[in-house]
């Protein structure tokens, strides 16, 4: 399973690529903002996002946006991470699209678990 | 220019009065009676009103009173005759500023003349302070509502930006446990142990300073909140917590539909319960009655608990920020529930207090008020 995982801050990043190779996954690529990531979607074929909802530039959302308005990926899993637990910021990653929530501190299973089912939802056709 | 109306039913009385005042130079109005009077004073608007006690149909103190209700602030001289002092008083009761006797005496005419014009520059300069004062008290309440505004952002801000390196701390300190763990000696393991549950402890600070300037800030409009229903639905949440130690949670009396934010008001009562069920003596299960009384001008209600109770010298310090009377470990609850519930009263314009006999239990009150009181617009003004 190819990963992009889109987090600024380096401790976080490395905490998420640490549990990943945990449970096998190999080939995850990390960038820092909304338009590296464009650009990786563009050009290479990824299985799984994970977003961290506040960036430097542009936030989190634009990217989910962009992600579900284009046609090319439009159905591509995308997990957000974030700090808030508010419900509010909750209900408005799922109205924009995200496949799931996972908030930071995340616990290791937790992250796990969201990604094998949304891995697993999303891969089986069902999306929004 | 100052108008001067003078009602006498005596015609010399009319024209002394009239070429007096002419002489003075005010604007000189006359009538013959009472009736005419009031309509000459409804058109025109005189300032001062000069009017004989004594007439025929309607008397003075009919006029005094008819004016006083069109014109508040009308100056009313009345003139009365020789030892009618009974009159006189009955006239100033009634609001008449003066009177003179007849037959009328220029001097005496003038020193109430003048007094009434004193009173009215008085009135009228009461007035523009009063104005003056207002607006300054409007400027200095909206510089404060914008400080308080920026005070709340900043609260916000620095407490999502300090999150992000707990987060770090927390997840390095699992993985060097998992990862390392068996590679230290148990000191070491209890070390780590110790930094774990400061980050925790931190983020819990955190996650009640976000709430905390939520609370005080207007998220959303304000609605009809029917209490009744937000609290069955609190206690189907909370009574399975307190049926866990073999207590409970009773409702007494009949609970209203209130003004205020319904997310904010359910918290003050989760708040409370939660506290409740915290602060349980651990010698009995925890029995919380949650009750309501109508008191006219607003509603007071009550959490009442048999737990261990609050010392006296604490009792206005637990609504305190960070305030915990006793360190009770990894407890949902935080330091900050009662302070969070404070400001969320008095953001709905209430009050909150709490009585307590140590060892037998507390009871926490608070007020809402039965009229809406204001904000319930977004942003807060």
């Amino acid at each position: 399973m190819r990963v992009l995982l889109v987090e600024d801050n380096p401790d976080h990043a490395e905490l998420v690529k640490v549990a990943l190779e945990r449970v096998g996954v190999s080939s995850i690529s990390v960038v820092r903002d909304v338009t590296s990531a464009q650009e990786v979607l563009e050009e290479q074929d990824v299985d799984l996002v994970l977003l961290d909802l506040k960036l430097p530039k542009m936030d989190g959302f634009s990217l989910l946006s962009w992600v579900r308005r284009r046609s090319k990926c439009s159905g591509l899993p995308v997990v957000v991470l974030t700090t808030s637990v508010h419900p509010k910021d909750m209900e408005r990653a799922y109205a924009e699209g995200a496949s799931g929530y996972v908030v930071k501190p995340m616990r290791f299973g937790e992250l796990v678990r969201t990604i094998h089912q949304v891995v697993r939802l999303w891969s089986t056709g069902r999306h929004q | 220019m100052i108008k001067v109306l003078s009602i006498d039913d005596e015609r010399p009385a009319r024209e002394f009065l009239d070429e007096f005042l002419r002489s003075q130079g005010y604007i000189s109005l006359t009538a013959g009676d009472g009736e005419e009077g009031l309509a000459i004073f409804r058109r025109e608007r005189p300032q001062v009103v000069i009017v004989d006690v004594v007439m025929p149909g309607m008397d003075g103190l009919d006029v005094l009173s008819e004016v006083k209700r069109m014109d508040p602030d009308v100056e009313v001289i009345v003139m009365t005759g020789f030892g009618d002092m009974n009159m006189v008083i009955r006239a100033l009761r009634e609001g008449a500023s003066d009177f003179i006797q007849k037959p009328i005496r220029l001097e005496a005419l003038q020193v109430a003349l003048k007094r009434a014009e004193e009173r009215m520059t008085l009135r009228r300069r009461l007035r523009e302070y009063a104005e003056d004062l207002e607006r300054l008290v409007e400027e200095r309440t909206r510089e404060l509502q914008k400080k308080n505004e920026e005070l709340e952002q900043f609260v916000y801000t620095v407490s999502h930006d300090l999150k992000a390196p707990v987060v770090a701390i927390e997840g390095f300190t699992a993985l060097l446990m998992e990862m390392y763990g068996d590679r230290l000696d148990d000191q070491g393991r209890r070390y780590l142990e110790r930094v774990r549950k400061n980050a925790l402890h931190m983020e819990r600070m955190i996650g009640d300073l976000l709430e905390l300037s939520r609370a005080g800030r207007v998220m959303r409009p304000w609605e009809e909140v029917d209490l009744r229903a937000l609290i069955q639905g609190l206690l189907e949440d909370l009574q399975a917590r307190a049926e866990k130690s073999g207590g409970s949670i009773k409702i007494v009396g009949t609970f209203p539909v209130v003004w205020g934010d319904p997310e904010h008001i359910r918290k003050v009562f989760f708040n409370l319960i939660d506290n409740a069920l915290n602060y349980a003596h651990p010698e009995r299960p925890p029995e919380v009655v949650v009750g309501c009384e109508d008191q006219g001008e607003h509603y007071v209600f009550f959490v009442k608990d048999n737990g261990i109770g609050i010392e006296p010298e604490y009792l206005d310090r637990i609504f305190d920020i960070f305030r915990r009377l006793e360190e009770k470990g990894e407890v949902q609850g935080s330091g900050m529930g009662l302070t969070i519930a404070k400001r969320i009263v008095e953001n709905h314009g209430g009050k909150i207090w709490a009585t307590s006999v140590p060892g037998e239990g507390s009871t926490f009150f608070f007020t809402l008020p039965k009229e809406a009181k204001g904000e319930g617009v977004v942003g807060r003004g």
